[in-house]
């Protein structure tokens, strides 16, 4: 893992001229689906489970171990390699993917796989989405079997999980609130999936309803992921919506000390690329919710 | 009349309480983290003046420079191999020292960046060396410091 940082470090400005360019290059038009795809991706943390960063893994070829109280998952090739990615899938395939939770094949994904937070995307992004990962370069590289404890194999239980944890709303808006607080809840709850990490998990690996955002010890690959609901003592009740805001786009805490592991990648491949109207949306959004006291520290 | 050997009893582990707490600690160690947390006050103090468009923007190039000098004290602060006890350094700093000094050097490169970047005033180009400078916090952090998980403050 050791020589994995100083290319991170060179990654964010490379990235920068590549957004640069591409928005010179259609600031006369409108942009089209890969561009806009590739924001949608950036709102979706960068899909960052899907590289194998700790083994300076190629991008979105998958192959990343996800340790979880389920046992370990390894991340799915999501490049448009024909054999071993999604290059042979219809949008149709991958929409019913991502808000169904269902393979080509009809096989069902663990909800390792975020679909519980992807079923709320917009029509639009998901298709725009599509359109960025079938942009990017086809990595030949075979998916790894998951590696889990044996009630956890029998796949066939997920129609039942999904019966009783997936939500088929869609998006969903409140016209009572403002325009930002909306958009701030379909990111969060949608695309950037905080919810998927940052909420306690029952026996069942279902997300608690009534802790959503309070965090939990037992996050993915091990992490403590914090509680980020506005309780004043163990959650981020004491901090200004500027703290998150500058957090999500600087990876620094308000000590001056900065985030660690996967939201460190979350906000070097995706949330520090949003623009600032929308990081102040998911902070406006997560700074109205419901205070829960948890202590996961 | 109060009972003597008890009160004795309490008052003594009472006392002994904080003397056992203090023998646990280490000046390599506190020492250490100190000229760390100084790093971290002065980026957290940059941080507010951008994040909050406070008045200070001024400073923001003193700060830099205040990170610039203490970077350059990490090597010898770190210099004697205490792995133990109340410290979240790895043992690997003492293992791979060359590679802990080129992090630090790097962070002394950061810091001077950003006194640089200050000077000219553009409030993006600091915010953006910012990230620089937290990035190159992170990459020795991520390899020579405990995760929180693991901290041994938990």
């Amino acid at each position: 893992m050791g020589r994995r940082c100083p290319r991170l470090a060179a990654a964010p400005v490379v990235l920068g001229l590549a957004v640069w360019l591409a928005a010179a290059g259609v600031r006369a038009a409108e942009p089209d689906a890969v561009t806009r795809g590739e924001y949608v991706f950036r709102a979706a943390a960068g899909c960052s489970c899907h590289t194998d960063f700790p083994n300076d893994g190629p991008a979105l070829a998958g192959g990343r171990a996800i340790d979880t109280p389920f046992g370990t998952f390894y991340s799915p090739n999501i490049t448009p390699d024909p054999d071993t990615g999604i290059g042979d899938w219809s949008e149709e395939n991958f929409v019913r993917a991502m808000t169904e939770g269902v393979g080509p094949s009809g096989k069902h994904y663990y909800p390792v796989f975020p679909y519980t937070s992807y079923a709320r995307m917009t029509r639009e992004d998901l298709s725009d989405l599509w359109a960025y990962l079938s942009n990017r370069e086809p990595v030949p590289r075979r998916n790894r079997a998951h590696d889990l404890w044996w009630p956890v194999r029998w796949r066939y239980l997920l129609s039942w999980w999904k019966w009783w944890y997936l939500d088929d709303t869609g998006p969903v808006s409140d016209p009572a609130r403002s325009e930002t607080w909306n958009r701030g809840a379909y990111l969060v709850n949608g695309p950037s999936h905080c919810g998927e990490c940052h909420t306690p998990r029952d026996l069942a690996g279902g997300r608690d309803r009534s802790m959503m955002l309070a965090g939990t010890a037992d996050g993915p690959e091990g992490e403590l992921a914090p509680n980020i609901t506005p309780a004043p003592e163990t959650g981020i009740g004491k901090w200004h919506p500027a703290d998150l805001t500058w957090l999500l786009q600087t990876g620094l805490l308000p000590d001056g000390d900065g985030v660690q592991g996967t939201m460190a990648e979350a906000i070097d491949e995706g949330y520090s690329h949003l623009t600032a109207e929308d990081r102040d949306a998911i902070a406006e959004y997560i700074m109205s919710l419901p205070p829960i006291e948890h202590d996961v520290e | 009349m109060l009972h003597k050997p008890l009160i004795a009893a309490l008052a003594g582990s009472l006392l002994a309480m904080p003397v056992i707490a203090a023998a646990q600690e280490d000046p390599v160690i506190t020492y250490r983290q100190k000229v760390m947390q100084s790093i971290g006050a002065n980026i957290g103090a940059v941080s507010d003046v951008l994040k909050h468009s406070l008045p200070h923007e001024q400073n923001i190039q003193v700060h830099a420079e205040q990170i610039n000098r203490a970077a350059a004290l990490i090597p010898s602060a770190f210099e004697e191999n205490v792995s133990e006890g109340l410290t979240d350094a790895k043992p690997e700093i003492w293992e791979e020292w060359q590679e802990f000094e080129e992090y630090a050097a790097d962070l002394e490169t950061e810091s001077a960046a950003l006194a640089e970047v200050a000077a000219g005033g553009d409030t993006a180009d600091i915010a953006a060396q910012v990230k620089q400078l937290g990035d190159s916090c992170k990459q020795c952090h991520d390899e020579f410091r405990k995760p929180e998980e693991e901290s041994y403050k938990n």
